[in-house]
């Protein structure tokens, strides 16, 4: 069984609204079309009426004419004037002509009274046609009774043409007065449709929009704010509200849709949750077990310093003590024992400032310091390690002569030590090394260190700052560690700077950093 | 002159029959029969003889053609009426019975017809110097559910008779008085 509510569904109910618009529509043009006939009909009928009374005027000054001193009376008076017979031909031809005058007026439809007139008039034209018969056939017209003979007493024919004259008025008046009784009628029954029509429509309008208020507008209102009140994310059994089958519209069906991706949206954000709760413990895991690696690569490097330090302090001791002096082998031995203490310490400083970076204890001196100050110092550095031998360093700082950086001077040889370290290590001979800077757009400055050597394979670029990762020098004969890139990325971020490279395979590194000038108003650059 | 008809609706038909139509012919016989006892002539019995054909089917245009043939041959006579005589109400009604459409009604037949019969009245008083009284031929018996055809008929009884008396006129080399135009 159909319910209500399906009836009366959005669909239906505007199906159905719509049919009572197109009958009222309908009904509109009917009424329209059937005024203008009634008013085409008026004017007909006013026409009919207008014409017809114009006819029969002419007529009637037809009959005044024909008959009277232009026409047959004429005519006889010629005749007993000049006994002339075309004038007595004349006479008979007015009579004629008055005959058919009068059919023509009777046909053009006459009232009893106008009936009466006409048949009056031609009880007179008898009497005429008699007296011209006694004429005819009687042969003499003198004596006393001549002129009996010929007297037609006209009174009851001006009487009858006057009557047909008034009743003419009259009846011009009488149409005049009805056409405006019709006319009157006509316009009450339009004002009476319209407002019967109007009326209906006005109904038809305040019903849709009241079923559109309470069967569209509100439903969807409340429709939304269920929505929105409904969080997929809570594990209870929210559902968007769903009348009872037989109050059940589009709305309705809308809504199970809505129930149905609800449920689905639940199941997957409860999916999702298990997911993410799973990745958070896992992230917490694995910064634990990061902390932890921290704190054991720091512990025992300060655990390592210190007996090094001892290996180291007796060692140089014993190379040096002239009570007792070593053999050769011994002084071998000794060497050997300070070159490997000396690698030693160098890998645990750099993994104590490794962990330091990590663990965020690290702490700055920030002071504005000239650019090529500093990369002198740094490239100095390395010649005074004895590398010089080996390594052509072309220096090329002219342009940043006088630019000044806020930098941590420790920290900003660190990254620079291990961008010169990374080109002399991994070089091919003979070693050529190039440094220059550059100032870019944005007052930054961008120092450059540029190397003849190997080159990084693109496959391998991405990891070229991970932490003990020498992308496969693991096992070569190069020293190394894999930190020093790594702590220069991250000493380059803590100091506000960045850093990058380009490569190609077999023609060399150029390795770059990038820190922001001072500004002269700042007081900052060294002039 | 807003009033003038413009169509054959609004047209004033004047509401005569063709009954009233037959009327007026049986008359205009009667003239001719007059005239030829009046004149002498030798046909004048055939031609009161003459017998009335029957026609069918015939139109109110028709027998207006047949009215328009029988005045072609009555100008014929040496004394006819032609230029002199008006159309019966033709300048008064003419207009009223203008149709765009030519439709040809009883009434605009009677109307010829009328002017026929006055034009051969005329004819018969002028050749008996007024003494033939015409009065009669202006009297109209009421004839009953006469055609078209019927009145055809009549119009062609004339015509011939009429023919009869032109023959009759040419062989007799009679000698009539001029009607004065």
């Amino acid at each position: 069984m159909i319910g209500f509510g399906k009836f009366w569904g959005i669909s239906a109910a505007s199906k159905f609204f719509v049919t009572v618009l197109i009958l009222v529509t309908a009904i509109s043009i009917s009424a329209a079309i059937l005024q203008g006939t009634q008013t085409k009909t008026l004017q007909n009928l006013w026409q009919t009426h207008e014409r017809g009374a114009a006819k029969k005027t002419i007529l009637l000054g037809l009959i005044r004419g024909t008959m009277g001193y232009n026409g047959m009376i004429h005519s006889l008076h010629s005749y007993f004037l000049s006994n002339n017979p075309i004038d007595l031909i004349e006479a008979h031809k007015a009579l004629l002509e008055l005959k058919v005058i009068i059919s023509g007026y009777r046909s053009l439809g006459v009232t009893e009274d106008e009936e009466n007139a006409l048949f009056q008039l031609e009880v007179i034209l008898g009497q005429y046609r008699k007296v011209i018969a006694n004429i005819e056939y009687g042969g003499s017209l003198s004596g006393p009774d001549s002129l009996k003979q010929i007297i037609v007493n006209d009174q009851p024919a001006f009487k009858a043409l006057n009557l047909l004259n008034t009743n003419l008025v009259n009846t011009r008046q009488s149409n005049v007065l009805k056409i405006t009784q019709k006319i009157e009628g006509l316009s009450y029954s339009i004002i009476v449709s319209a407002i019967a029509i109007s009326s209906v429509l006005i109904i038809t309008l305040i019903g849709f929009s009241w079923f559109v208020r309470n069967r569209v507008t509100t439903p969807i209102d409340k429709l939304v704010k269920s929505f929105d009140s409904i969080d997929p994310a809570l594990e209870n059994d929210q559902k968007l509200p769903v009348r009872s089958e037989e109050w059940r519209d589009e709305l309705d069906t809308l809504a199970q849709a809505g129930n149905k991706y609800l449920e689905a949206a639940s199941t997957h954000l409860a999916e999702r949750r298990k997911v993410e709760e799973y990745l958070v413990e896992a992230k917490e895991h694995a910064e634990a077990a990061n902390k932890a690696k921290t704190n054991f690569l720091s512990s025992m490097s300060h655990e390592l310093r210190t007996p090094m330090n001892a290996v180291l302090g007796f060692a140089q001791m014993m190379e040096i003590d002239p009570d007792t002096p070593l053999t050769t082998s011994q002084k071998n031995c000794i060497h050997h024992i300070m070159e490997s203490g000396g690698h030693l310490m160098a890998l645990i400083d750099k993994i104590l400032i490794f962990s330091e970076v990590e663990d965020g204890t690290i702490s700055f001196r920030l002071q504005a310091k000239n650019i090529n100050d500093l990369i002198n110092k740094s490239v100095e550095q390395l010649r005074s390690d004895g590398i010089e031998k080996t390594v052509e360093i072309t220096n090329d700082i002219s342009e940043t002569e006088n630019c000044s950086i806020n930098i941590d001077e420790v920290g900003f040889n660190t990254i620079f030590q291990a961008l010169l370290s990374n080109a002399t290590l991994y070089n091919k001979a003979p070693i050529k090394i190039e440094v220059f800077s550059k100032i870019l757009k944005g007052d930054t400055v961008r120092i450059f260190v540029k190397d003849n050597g190997l080159g990084i394979p693109a496959e391998k670029q991405s990891l070229v700052f991970a932490p003990f990762r020498r992308l496969g020098m693991e096992n070569s004969s190069i020293p190394g560690t894999g930190v020093g890139l790594a702590i220069a990325k991250k000493l380059t971020k803590l100091l506000n700077g960045k850093i990058g490279f380009e490569s190609n395979k077999d023609e060399g590194t150029t390795f770059w950093v990038e820190f922001p000038l001072l500004k002269d108003k700042d007081s900052q650059r060294l002039v | 002159m807003a009033f003038l008809p413009s169509s054959p609706s609004q047209a004033i038909e004047l509401g005569l029959t063709p009954s009233d139509v037959y009327g007026l012919w049986t008359n205009v016989n009667s003239a001719l029969i007059s005239f030829s006892k009046q004149q002498n002539i030798d046909k004048q019995q055939r031609i009161t003889a003459l017998p009335l054909k029957t026609f069918n089917n015939k139109k109110p245009k028709d027998v207006l053609a047949r009215v328009a043939k029988f005045r072609t041959k009555l100008i014929e006579l040496p004394f006819s009426t032609k230029g002199r005589t008006e159309g019966l109400l033709t300048k008064e009604l003419s207009f009223l019975l203008r149709d765009s459409q030519a439709l040809v009604t009883p009434s605009l037949v009677f109307l010829h017809s009328g002017q026929v019969l006055v034009e051969t009245v005329t004819v018969l008083s002028h050749n008996s110097h007024g003494k033939s009284p015409i009065g009669s031929f202006f009297i109209f018996e009421k004839f009953r559910e006469k055609t078209p055809s019927n009145v055809y008929g009549q119009v062609d009884l004339a015509h011939r008779r009429l023919e009869l008396i032109l023959e009759s006129i040419k062989a007799q080399k009679l000698e009539i008085t001029r009607l004065q135009e």
